[in-house]
């Protein structure tokens, strides 16, 4: 007793082409209700008498693939009749050769053993699309492959066969739904890096399970083979075609990725000259963009963008791929064609003016953009913090290794300035870009000068009036406002500012003394964080 | 159309973070190389070999890529610095001068082209360790080229060549650096803005046997 999805997972018929009706493909094998029929002895109408008198199955043979017609299909799909298509004619001698051979390894319980080994030869050297659309059929379910992020490379859709991917049956936000998922198991020590059946549910409360296969090789992970349930239930079988499956893309993506990394090496070469002024003139720069396909002729924007990577992932390269990956889709989304390129642990974002909102880049749609990406990155990847760094906009392409420069002090001195998941603009920097050139044995004096007596007050008296002073600079004085952050009257912070200025022998309300110990403040600030 | 997200597709919550981070065996082998200096602190004996070798090697007269510094401490001189360009990650002299003469080669070696130069010394100003030098002869300003034609034979640069007690190392920052050596040393500019090729081995702290003496 076997099925006949079972029976044509052997070689040859292993070969055969599905043309419908494939749901039906667990019913048990009987050689005598199993119609073969030479294409050139038929016409429609007998296909259609053939399949109402619910056979077996339906083998077609003949020189040439059939078209079927929606009405035979549809008949094929509502009775469960398997429609296969042949062109040996020695098809039916096949399946009456195969058959005991089957039957025998059923009964002995190898028959999965022996189906695996046919499965995988069979479907070796098949090229990823060939691949999903052959699983596809196999599994009558929809199969697609995922990259790292979620973003479909592969499906067993092709595009003039009707509708691509699941139709709308894929979500918009499935991405995002994904990396969050894998996020969850990833936290969790127990989900190693088997298949996962997971649950879509929309918001009509359907719901739509799959099969996530995560592609990995010596700790990286190039991507997902995911099957969705959309049509009937997976099988052991289909687990077995998974499996090969699983094997041969993984290898293929493996060669796929080497052979990539010689071209971003070059790539990456090309980036590294053009930031750090490694051309003579212009023109060459144009020329040698082309090679690339990179049109450098118009002015460019410039953002550089650094992942603190201590809470997330198993390889930093997997995580900067994912970003990378990431920051393209969402440039794209927004209607940009990146120059995308990684140096050191640091990613490069060049993106031309034409790509901006009216054609035009100041500082605000500089700003507008980094935050809509930050956000994107931090959607799908929310455990790992990202600092962007924004260098002024130059119209000359020759520029572009300058504003590198003042996007990496931006991001450094961001670190300095605000918080982990920060974006800082050049402009933005103000006293510190200057107070960074200082030596800061200098620094440290002008510091001391005004600040010692307050932490020296602070620390005998348990009090906190050097918090009290930044913030009455970050909030502008405002004394209701800062008491209210401070959780205190305003005439005990009135008091605190009072006993300030009798420490630091300032008046808080004359500029030059505001100014002093405001810069006093922002040394405090750059000692903290560089000491961190 | 938007997905709730569905309560038993959690398969479990947080156990754990993993922490480890693997960089694959390709990351190593793609990474391009960062020369710099690695100063032994303890091995400086202050003979100034590294600074005239590298004034033979430039054929300098007024100026000197190279000095060598006292580092005192309580008025007595507990070590010597040898400091040139320090090849910095993000070099402020790119950013600044006008005529574009400087450029970083994939090496790391910050680059200074003499013929582009009109002398308006802003790189002076950028530079927080005022490595770049104006030289009054030529009305130009020039810089330490960390040897680069001597780099590219296969010859280590004229300074580290010339320093007897090898004090004075080039090493690639891609590669894994000594366990104990220091980014920074009290008396060197704020690092973080323009990230110096330089790292110090500090020197151990002297045992001073009469002192012990003394206090007793």
């Amino acid at each position: 007793m076997f099925s006949i999805g079972e029976l044509f997972s052997f070689e040859p018929l292993l070969s055969y082409e599905i043309l419908a009706g494939w749901a039906g493909r667990d019913h048990v094998f009987k050689m005598e209700l199993f119609l073969a029929i030479n294409l050139q002895q038929i016409d429609l109408v007998n296909l259609l008498e053939c399949i109402d008198s619910t056979p077996a199955g339906l083998l077609l043979y003949g020189s040439s693939c059939p078209i079927l017609g929606p009405q035979v299909n549809e008949l094929a799909d509502i009775k469960k009749v398997p429609v296969l298509y042949c062109s040996s004619e020695d098809a039916p001698s096949q399946i009456r050769d195969l058959y005991p051979v089957i039957a025998e390894l059923s009964k002995s319980g190898k028959l999965y053993q022996f189906a695996q080994n046919a499965i995988y030869s069979f479907m070796r050297g098949k090229d990823p699309s060939a691949l999903c659309s052959f699983l596809q059929r196999r599994l009558n379910n929809p199969v697609v492959v995922f990259n790292n992020v979620f973003q479909e490379i592969y499906s067993g859709f092709q595009e003039e066969n009707g509708p691509k991917a699941l139709g709308d049956r894929i979500p918009e936000n499935f991405m995002e739904y994904c990396c969050r998922q894998e996020r969850d198991q990833w936290e969790d020590d127990s989900f190693a890096e088997g298949s996962r059946h997971n649950i879509l549910l929309f918001e009509d409360d359907q719901k739509l399970s799959y099969i996530m296969m995560p592609l990995s090789d010596q700790g990286y992970r190039y991507g997902f083979l995911a099957v969705f349930e959309q049509n009937s239930p997976i099988s052991t079988l289909d687990m077995i075609y998974l499996e090969s499956g699983k094997k041969i893309l993984l290898e293929q993506l493996i060669q796929r990725r080497n052979l990539d990394s010689i071209e971003n090496k070059h790539k990456a070469d090309f980036i590294y000259d053009l930031l750090y002024n490694n051309f003579e003139s212009k023109q060459e720069i144009i020329n040698r963009g082309k090679y690339w396909g990179f049109d450098l002729s118009s002015p460019h924007q410039l953002f550089v963008l650094e992942p603190d990577s201590a809470e997330e992932t198993r390889s930093l390269q997997e995580l900067m791929d994912k970003i990378q990956m990431i920051a393209c889709d969402a440039l794209r989304l927004a209607h940009c064609q990146p120059i995308i390129g990684q140096i050191q642990d640091q990613i490069v974002l060049i993106i031309p003016e034409k790509s901006f909102r009216e054609h035009t880049i100041n500082k605000d749609t500089s700003f507008s953009l980094a935050s809509s990406l930050h956000k994107k990155l931090k959607t799908y990847l929310p455990a790992v913090s990202f600092a962007i760094g924004i260098g002024r906009f130059y119209h000359s392409i020759l520029d572009l290794s300058r504003s590198f420069q003042e996007a990496k002090i931006s991001l450094e001195l961001g670190k300095i300035i605000y918080d982990k998941n920060h974006i800082a603009h050049f402009e933005d920097l103000g006293i510190v870009r200057l107070l960074a050139s200082i030596d800061f044995i200098q620094l440290e004096e002008f510091y001391r000068e005004y600040l010692t007596e307050v932490i020296i007050y602070d620390q005998q008296n348990e009090g906190n009036l050097l918090e009290t002073l930044l913030l009455y600079f970050k909030y502008n004085g405002d004394v209701n406002v800062i008491a209210q952050k401070m959780f205190i009257h305003p005439n005990s912070l009135r008091y605190r500012l009072k006993k300030i200025e009798e420490l630091t022998l300032t008046d808080l309300r004359n500029y030059e003394d505001m100014l002093n110990l405001f810069i006093a403040c922002k040394i405090a600030v750059m000692k903290e964080k560089f000491e961190k | 159309m938007k997905i709730v997200y569905h309560k038993n597709a959690i398969t479990a919550k947080m156990v754990k973070k993993k922490r480890c981070v693997v960089i694959g065996k390709n990351d190593a082998i793609d990474m391009p190389k960062q020369l710099g200096f690695l100063i032994d602190l303890n091995k400086c004996i202050g003979c100034h070999s590294c600074e005239f070798a590298c004034k033979n090697e430039n054929r300098l007269e007024e100026i000197s890529f190279r000095r060598v510094l006292d580092l005192k401490q309580r008025g007595n001189v507990f070590a010597y610095l040898s400091l040139a360009c320090n090849h910095c990650a993000n070099p402020q002299c790119i950013r600044v001068c006008p005529e574009k003469c400087f450029r970083k080669l994939r090496n790391g070696i910050v680059l200074y082209d003499y013929v582009r130069c009109d002398g308006c010394q802003r790189c002076i100003g950028a530079c927080p360790f005022k490595v770049p030098k104006y030289d009054p002869f030529t009305k130009k300003v020039n810089k330490c080229n960390l040897c680069y034609k001597r780099i590219r034979q296969g010859l280590k640069p004229a300074c580290v060549s010339a320093c007897i007690p090898e004090a004075l190392q080039i090493i690639n920052f891609n590669e894994p650096l000594p366990a104990n050596c220091k980014k920074t040393i009290p008396s060197f500019a704020f690092i973080p803005l323009t990230n110096p090729s330089v790292r110090f081995l500090l020197p151990k702290e002297t045992i001073c046997f009469w002192l012990e003496d003394k206090e007793e």
